[in-house]
């Protein structure tokens, strides 16, 4: 039976989500669970400190609203990005068929981390609609766009981290480093806005921010975002990093299933 | 048919690249030859295995398969611990490409692996045995011109292996096999032609037996002991056998310390030991030193000094592997 390559890859792609999916949700006492309360605890936790600082707004905003708005948007990068990073690594033994290549992996993890991600938003604002927080986006384009380039970014971020820390592993520490201080430099818990220049230029280096900023101006327009703010340094960065990972996976493609 | 050319290999390791496992292995199998690989631990086998598999790339040299090749079986590769048995099958089956009849591929391999209740558990609450099953099930599922069998049928209960070997039998009837096993029986019931690995060389047998016989006269000195005390059955025997074989493996360590260190003088006593043994055991061995002039006989007071012998790099590499390998020690008698 001939197969043609696409055939192939799209067969692998489906029997690795369908796997990934299968682990991520129902291994260990209720997975699915804990995708839902990471992002309920940071922002239960945030609204409670602001509620005490007495901030009823941000930016002209609702502090719940820019909270959820601004750490879903973080998380669509930060879990794309993380998990992505291992796929190579944790996949290692999957490499036995030769069908399954080290970038499959990583795609398809990727797809998978976005899908359950905007599931975990669907419930979130679903939920917080409930307790009568206004979530109806004014620009609901605007929030997915914002969204889905933060996933792009998070993709190429994988991309090339999952080749990189299999080449060099001390990498892998290194971007822990980094991942550290994202939660903070991306202003998920504090408003850009509010930090003097030429500071902000610097954070706004960072697509992150873009795309958190972007995701709150998507639910309310009237939202005092950073002027900085820009869609299209989200798309090119995603762009490159992308272009860079896949690269990379092409060059480096016997070195990360050669043992 | 598979075409493996100037084969090289070595892996990387944290401190740079590692030693040569591989140097420089070339053979052709044809089609529908089965071959058991030979050789001792760590002589390179799985990496040959995982490279005629195409799931690692050889550091030099090119492995070219011209038919459907199975991915190996053996040791777990290929099966996610957290996923049941059937979840696994599942995977493999989408993977290549067979969508639409998997029901009918699922009751085969659980049909094969006779997993009972733990086909749907947890993969990696399953024995060494029940894992090779499963494994062995799932490759047998899929038609390939040549299975890759890494030790499968080595872990499995009487009842498998009889199983196993119905299948195989069954599988040269249209397709190919390369096994390694460290069961001579097995060997011998399942394959033809032999690949005997030695010292990241491979040496082709068109006959099993012969690639066999190769690699049990280079079989290591533990081996020899315990086969003849394995082979006495009265108990006293078998004590003086025990005590015989001690006294064997002792020699024998310090013949190997001399062959594989630096220089080691030993005592007289040693000394006749080492000679009388390797005579027996049909070695020769260099003894570089003091040693009586007739014969073989030591002479009292003197010291042997071993040496590891070196094949001269001149002469051709046929005679250098059956000198090196069939009979590793020289005995010669020192001026």
């Amino acid at each position: 039976m001939y197969r043609s390559s696409t055939g192939i890859a799209l067969s692998v792609w489906k029997a690795l989500f369908l796997r990934e999916a299968v682990s991520r949700i129902s291994a260990g006492r209720a997975a699915w669970l804990w995708l839902l309360v990471e992002p309920v605890v940071h922002v239960v936790f945030l609204l409670f400190v602001f509620i005490t600082i007495r901030m009823r707004t941000v930016g002209g905003i609702e502090t719940a609203v820019w909270l959820l708005a601004g750490m879903l948007a973080f998380l669509m990068f930060r879990r794309t990005a993380s998990r992505t990073q291992n796929a190579v690594s944790s996949n290692q033994g999957l490499f036995a068929y030769r069908q399954v290549k080290p970038v499959d992996t990583v795609l398809v993890r990727a797809a998978l981390e976005g899908f359950l991600m905007m599931m975990v938003a669907l419930v979130l604002f679903s939920g917080a609609a409930l307790f009568g927080v206004d979530v109806l986006p004014d620009d609901p384009l605007g929030v997915l766009e914002a969204f889905f380039g933060l996933w792009l970014v998070g993709v190429g971020f994988g991309l090339m981290a999952s080749v990189g820390g299999e080449l060099i592993p001390e990498l892998n520490k290194l971007l822990g480093f980094i991942m550290m201080p994202m939660y903070l430099i991306s202003g998920v818990i504090f408003p850009i806005a509010s930090v003097p220049q030429p500071y902000r230029d610097w954070l706004m280096l960072n697509p992150v921010a873009h795309g958190v900023e972007a995701s709150r101006l998507g639910f309310a327009t009237y939202y005092h975002a950073v002027p900085e703010l820009s869609i299209a340094y989200i798309y090119n960065f995603a762009l490159v990093a992308i272009f860079l990972g896949l690269a990379l996976h092409v060059r480096y493609q016997t070195r990360l299933i050669a043992r | 048919m598979i075409i493996v050319e100037d084969v090289h290999k070595r892996y990387m390791t944290n401190h740079g690249a590692g030693k040569w496992i591989l140097q420089g292995v070339s053979f052709t199998i044809p089609p529908k030859v089965n071959v058991g690989l030979i050789g001792g631990n760590g002589a390179g086998k799985s990496t040959l295995l995982r490279l005629i598999g195409g799931i690692d790339v050889p550091t030099k040299g090119r492995v070219e398969r011209q038919c459907r090749v199975s991915w190996p079986m053996g040791f777990g590769g290929g099966l996610q611990g957290s996923l049941t048995g059937r979840q696994n099958a599942k995977f493999v089956c989408r993977i290549h490409g067979h969508e639409h009849d998997i029901p009918e591929r699922i009751a085969f391999i659980q049909d094969f692996a006779e997993l009972g209740e733990f086909f749907d558990e947890p993969v990696n609450t399953y024995s060494s045995g029940m894992k090779s099953r499963l494994q062995f099930g799932l490759s047998l599922a899929f038609d390939f011109d040549v299975y890759i069998s890494d030790e499968v049928t080595s872990t499995g209960d009487a009842s498998f292996r009889k199983k196993a070997a119905a299948a195989f039998n069954k599988l040269t009837d249209h397709a190919g096999l390369i096994m390694v096993s460290h069961g001579e029986g097995t060997l011998k019931q399942f394959c033809s032609a032999g690949i005997w690995l030695n010292e990241g060389k491979a040496y082709w047998f068109d006959d099993i037996s012969n690639a066999l016989k190769e690699y049990r006269s280079t079989l290591s000195a533990k081996t020899i002991v315990d086969g003849s005390a394995r082979l006495t059955k009265n108990k006293k025997m078998k004590a003086r056998a025990l005590a015989r074989a001690k006294r064997r493996q002792d020699t024998l360590d310090t013949l190997r310390k001399g062959l594989d260190g630096d220089p080691e003088t030993v005592s007289y006593e040693e000394g006749v030991r080492i000679v009388h043994f390797a005579k027996k055991q049909g070695m020769d061995l260099v003894v570089v030193g003091h040693i009586a002039r007739r014969g073989y006989q030591l002479r009292p007071g003197a010291i042997p000094v071993l040496r590891r012998w070196r094949p001269d790099p001149y002469e051709n590499e046929k005679a250098d592997i059956y000198d090196l390998n069939r009979q590793c020690v020289k005995v010669v008698p020192s001026k």
